[in-house]
């Protein structure tokens, strides 16, 4: 065991078991995963990805590239974990990646003997040739070979939610700048957020042996949550990451609710996806440390210094017992100082500086600790763990150590990606050779680390002028306050990018395997770019987004370049911040509940009488109501059609859309937006319209009856209901917005129901047994506003179906009373139920185009509505219709299709050819739109469109349906295959 | 056929479930079915119609989207130029009352059908309605009177608060009702929030 006796964040009165790799271990709670690990001597933790190195952890926090393990089992298996983000829970199940059969055994690893084949642009060299072998060869190999941990394939058995945020000042990390922020914004009475990835406030200050005002800086950070916790303008999110910026200061995050619990409780989501809306925003995430370059940098032993030190000091775990530091900063003799008084045993410090920072020499005395000064490691070595390193001294001297912990500490990369993802641009900094955003977008402001200011003390200052100032900016009056004081914390470093004399893999991007000599490679065949050498070589698009080792990539780009980082830059980061699942996306939508569906009122009913229901749009709708006596679908449907031509049916027709058009020119207004006239339409009477879209090709079609004179109430199609009221919207305020006229959806106001067939008349007249619904009183196209039983109804005579027919409409919430009054008057009449299925059957016997014929490819005159287009006036779509291509006679135009033997089946979508000529595209004349066996006709009938149309009726040709083999002769007939002289609907 | 025709609330079925009594962490819900509802679309004189609804009902008709109500009657703002009126206790003539009353001012359509109104009171209200609604309800932005057209989980809805109880109204086209129902429960579970039909309209 690595664990300290006393000391740390971690509570020994309350161990946990858990498992790693078959394992059983034990930690605390309190622990990480990792410092878990690292407390039972765990070393080698995974497998790299692309040459299968052993890699150990590496950080202390979610910049960690190597220390990827799959997280619990079965359907909440979790791959690719950062280890060193895991809360740990009693009965934890992790494993390792990304190896076979063992992590200490891997056989994979011989891709790294192969190295030299897998260099920069490997992908793009190894797919030039041949293209055969891209997909069936190559990338199955590869894919294969490289990669981390493999999603579950069972569905995710937990639970997602949602949630918005508003406020004044969102703070984004709870370190000291980020604290500071909060109270000084909360102070000022503005609403504040603070979010931390964290499950405890205090960032750096759990992981440091720091004071602040006179007391350890631990008692501070719990002070001062304290105090935000009581206040009511103050929310807290911990576990949370803000993963992205977006326009008008909306931020998303997610916050990991039941992650450190072996499985949420009931009803309990485990993530939630958070939109915040913050008027300003202070980042106060920090910074991290970047590795140094040498030899066998990656071995499992070699570490963060700054997550040494968080081991020790947070965790009261010690990754080893004879550590050697290397560093090329202050805060690397920090945690040195820090390690000591932990009692861990330092055997050296090596700094590449020309000479260690003041005081170091009496510390490092009065500790026993060997100082290099003006030194570089320039190999490490061990197989599978580190055993010894090679350092060199400025007079070229080599020195061997053996050690099995080396603390690396390079430099610090303010943390701000998400101050990027609105296109601010880093700039490079050679004060404190970093990248900083000189430029936040608007509102943003970083503080302390993020901003470059490393101290402690400049952390704290930082972070309450940024709170202050941002609530002053927004009219608070921030109170006096006093900052602090705290420990000295110096922050002197120096940038080192590169070693000579290396004999072993120098890595710059530990995730993807990314090496100096790749960089250089990439640097000698002409990348210029940082963005390019990123997608040449992966550097930074691993799971880690290269938070971790990019800049020093960068850096060696420049320098092979022989630029300056000023002048080659950094990339821009994109959200997502940290990788987020998927299901925090989704939320609650996920199978039935995938996406809203609507139900018309007549639903319930619906569903009681044995309804199928289909899927039109959004919309539920019932495609046939089965009943015992029916063998298949197919019986269902002739049944209710049969019964519909012989007596009468009922079907609901409330998810047409409906809009009602008002004001003193909506009659001009239809005239511009239907090819034919509306304006000279009667009040009390319907008519069927088409409009065409601007290109000339038909939009939709419905009825539209004038309810007044400045009232009409259009119908559109089912599919098209929201599309039509956008383009009615659209023409009447920006197209003609001198015509005065209104319009509104009304289609969920009422339920709509066809009643049709040769007894409608009578079974309305028992309903409405005041109305005189008389062919002379009510003639067909007719429409009347009644009363009935106190609430406002409509009656139209309008039909689909080419029989008489009439549709009635009452307010919604009275739907599932009419139907069922409609259905029990009409008992004695055999009334039926149809549903869509008939509803199809009947119109194609009739001819008349639906949704597969309003194919957004078709015109008015291929859909036999030519003489429909006023010449009288303009419209939309009026001068782009007579384009010659849609004017050609050889267009494709609607006709009626009949198997030439009665018994042969029909299917839509096979293509139309003539007799004796070969199965290719350059014979096709058509294809077949919409099918239905016709109980009037006893055989299938169908719609096409066919080339030269009309003039091929009596014509035979064959239906050809390669999908389903099928090859039917037809002969070509007109559309209208019953009553086509319309005596039935005139009834 | 001396008979009468009932109405049917988009969420009958699911509010008849529902517990009667309130208890701690509780929300208030009920269907409002016995007032009307009407969209007024203005026909450009904006002070005119402004002057006849002041005239009419006492109401100074909002510009933006505010909720005035005169205990009775109220108006909701909810686009340029377009209010929903919403008239308590109400009959299914009253829409075609109020365009008689407009005439020339002002379109009406009734959509006293159309929308399924959802009462939701209690002090969760404010975190249920922004578990769904990318807007802000603290008390010092979403007071009593104000008013959003926005959108939850998908469908479309017009949120209204009515008192410092608080009280909200959710108005949403009814076919999406049990849409809506799944995505206030499964909400409400999340946030160890009860729903309880609202005790004192109880029609069920």
């Amino acid at each position: 065991m690595n664990r300290l006796e006393s000391g740390g964040l971690i509570d020994r009165g309350k161990p946990l078991n858990f498992v790693f790799d078959g394992k059983k271990l034990a930690g605390y709670e309190g622990d990480t995963l990792a410092s878990a690990l690292v407390a039972n001597g765990v070393r080698l933790v995974g497998r790299s990805f692309k040459y299968h190195r052993p890699r150990g952890i590496l950080t202390a926090g979610s910049e960690e590239p190597n220390a990827l393990v799959t997280l619990r089992t079965g359907a909440r298996s979790e791959p690719n974990t950062r280890a060193t983000s895991v809360q740990l829970f009693e009965g934890l199940v992790a494993e390792s990646q990304n190896r076979w059969p063992t992590l200490g055994f891997d056989l994979m690893s011989l891709n790294n003997l192969l190295s030299p084949m897998f260099t920069a642009g490997f992908y793009y060299k190894t797919f030039m040739w041949p293209a055969s072998f891209w997909e069936k060869v190559y990338e199955p190999l590869i894919r294969r070979a490289a990669g981390l941990g493999k999603a579950s394939t069972q569905p995710d058995p937990d639970i997602y939610d949602k949630a918005h945020a508003f406020c004044d000042v969102l703070v984004v990390g709870s370190g000291p700048a980020g604290l500071s922020a909060a109270l000084a914004a909360s102070q000022a009475k503005a609403r504040v957020i603070l979010v931390e990835d964290d499950w405890l406030l205090g960032g750096r200050l759990l992981c440091e042996d720091q004071d602040i005002d006179g007391a350890p800086a631990v008692d501070w950070v719990r002070r001062i949550e304290g105090i935000l916790t009581a206040m009511p303008n103050v929310s807290m999110l911990r576990r949370a990451t803000v993963f992205g910026a977006y326009d008008g200061g909306t931020f998303g995050a997610v916050e990991r609710i039941a992650d450190h619990l072996a499985e949420p409780k009931p009803g309990v989501p485990r993530q939630r996806l958070w939109k915040i809306c913050a008027k300003r925003t202070i980042l106060a995430t920090g910074a991290i440390e970047r590795p140094l370059p040498f030899g066998g940098n990656d071995l499992p032993g070699i570490m963060m210094a700054a997550a040494v030190r968080a081991y020790a000091t947070r965790f009261a775990a010690l990754p080893g017992n004879e550590i050697v530091i290397y560093t090329t900063t202050d805060s690397g003799w920090a945690a040195a100082r820090d390690l000591t008084g932990c009692g861990a045993n330092i055997t050296a410090i090596i700094d590449a500086r020309a000479s260690a920072p003041k005081g170091a020499a009496r510390f490092a005395a009065s500790a026993g600790i060997r100082v290099f000064e003006n030194a570089v490691v320039v190999d490490a070595s061990g197989g599978r763990r580190l055993r010894s390193l090679k350092l060199r001294s400025a007079d070229g001297k080599i020195f061997e150590l053996t050690a099995d912990v080396l603390a690396i500490s390079g430099g610090w990369n303010p943390v701000m990606g998400i101050g990027c993802n609105l296109g601010s641009r880093p700039v490079w900094s050679d004060a404190i050779h970093a990248f900083v955003l000189a430029n936040p977008p608007a509102g943003m402001t970083l503080a302390g680390s993020a901003a470059g200011r490393f101290s402690l003390a400049e952390a704290l200052d930082d972070g309450h002028r940024a709170g202050a100032a941002a609530a002053a900016d927004l009219g608070f009056s921030p109170p006096p306050t006093k900052i602090p004081p705290c420990s000295e914390d110096a922050t002197g470093s120096m940038p080192l990018w590169h070693v000579e004399g290396a004999k072993q893999k120098v890595f710059v991007d530990f995730q993807h395997d990314v090496t100096d000599a790749d960089i250089g490679l990439a640097a000698q065949e002409g990348f210029r770019s940082v963005e390019h050498l990123k997608r040449y070589t992966t550097l930074g698009m691993a799971t880690d987004q290269g938070r971790l080792g990019q800049v020093n990539g960068q850096a060696l780009l420049a320098r092979h370049l022989g630029k300056t980082l000023a002048e080659t830059g950094t990339i821009l980061s994109r959200p997502p911040f940290l990788p987020v699942a998927i299901g925090a996306f989704a939320g609650h939508h996920r199978e039935m509940n995938f996406r809203p569906e609507r139900r018309t009122a007549s639903h319930d009913w619906a569903a009681e009488n044995g309804a199928v229901f289909v899927d039109s749009g959004p919309w539920k709708r019932a495609q046939w109501f089965a009943i015992p006596s029916d063998q298949d679908w197919l019986d269902s449907v002739t049944r209710e059609a049969t019964a519909v031509r012989a007596s009468v049916g009922v079907c609901d027709v409330s998810t047409l859309g409906k809009i009602d058009i008002h004001g003193p020119d909506a009659g001009i207004f239809l005239d511009r937006l239907y090819i034919n006239m509306f304006s000279t339409l009667a009040v009390g009477k319907a008519r069927y319209g088409v409009m065409l879209r601007e290109d000339g090709f038909v939009l939709d079609d419905g009825t539209t009856t004038r309810l007044a004179d400045d009232h009409y109430f259009m119908t559109t199609t089912t599919a098209n209901a929201v599309k039509i009221m956008q383009h009615v919207d659209y023409c009447r305020q920006v197209l003609w917005p001198e015509l005065n006229v209104q319009a509104v959806s009304v289609t969920e106001q009422w339920a709509q129901f066809a009643v049709a067939g040769p007894n409608s008349r009578l079974l309305l007249q028992k309903v409405f047994p005041d109305l005189d619904l008389s062919n002379d009183a009510f003639p067909y196209m007719s429409a009347i506003a009644v009363t009935w039983m106190g609430v406002p109804a409509r009656i139209f005579r309008l039909s689909f179906s080419g029989e008489l027919a009439f549709e009635v409409a009452v307010p919604a919430r009275y739907g599932d009373a009419l139907v069922r009054i409609l259905m029990r008057e009409g008992r004695d009449l055999g009334v039926v139920a149809y549903g869509t299925e008939a509803l199809g059957v009947l119109r194609i016997e009739k001819g008349h185009p639906a949704g597969n014929e309003l194919s957004g490819q078709t015109t008015a005159t291929d859909l036999g509505f030519g003489r429909m287009m006023s010449q009288k006036k303009d419209y939309v779509g009026r001068v782009l219709a007579v384009r010659p291509a849609l004017t050609d006679p050889m267009r494709p135009s609607l006709v009626g299709l009949r198997p030439a033997a009665r018994s042969e089946r029909l299917r839509g979508g096979a293509h139309i050819l003539p007799l004796s000529s070969e199965n290719r595209a350059d014979n096709d004349l058509g294809y077949v739109t919409s099918v239905a066996f016709s109980p009037m006709m006893g055989s299938w009938i169908g719609l096409g469109l066919v080339s030269g149309g009309q003039g091929r009726i009596g014509e035979r040709l064959r239906a050809y349906d390669p999908v389903r083999n099928g090859d039917v002769e037809i002969e070509i007939c007109s559309p209208v295959f019953v009553d086509p002289e319309g005596v039935r609907v005139r009834g | 056929m001396a008979e009468i025709i009932i109405p049917r609330g988009a969420f009958e079925l699911h509010l008849r479930d529902l517990p009667p009594v309130s208890g701690a962490n509780t929300l208030k819900v009920d269907e409002r079915l016995e007032s009307a509802m009407a969209t007024v679309m203005s026909r450009g004189d904006n002070a005119a119609l402004a002057a006849r609804i002041h005239d009419a009902f006492g109401i100074v008709l909002p510009s933006g989207p505010q909720r005035v109500s005169n205990g009775v009657e109220a108006f909701i703002g909810v686009g340029p130029g377009v209010w929903l009126a919403v008239f308590e206790k109400a009959g299914p003539q009253r829409a075609s009352k109020l365009a008689a009353s407009l005439a020339g001012l002002a379109s009406v359509a009734d959509q006293t059908s159309a929308y399924a109104v959802l009462r939701i009171t209690g002090e969760a209200a404010r975190e249920v309605l922004s578990r769904g609604a990318f807007i802000d309800f603290d008390p010092s932005v979403f007071g009593p009177g104000s008013a959003a057209v926005t959108t939850i989980s998908h469908i479309g809805v017009s949120i209204w608060r009515i008192d410092d109880a608080p009280t909200f109204e959710v108005a949403l086209f009814r076919s999406y009702a049990d849409s809506f129902w799944h995505w206030l429960t499964t909400t409400c579970t999340a946030l160890g929030v009860g729903l309880v039909r609202h005790g004192g309209s109880a029609r069920i």
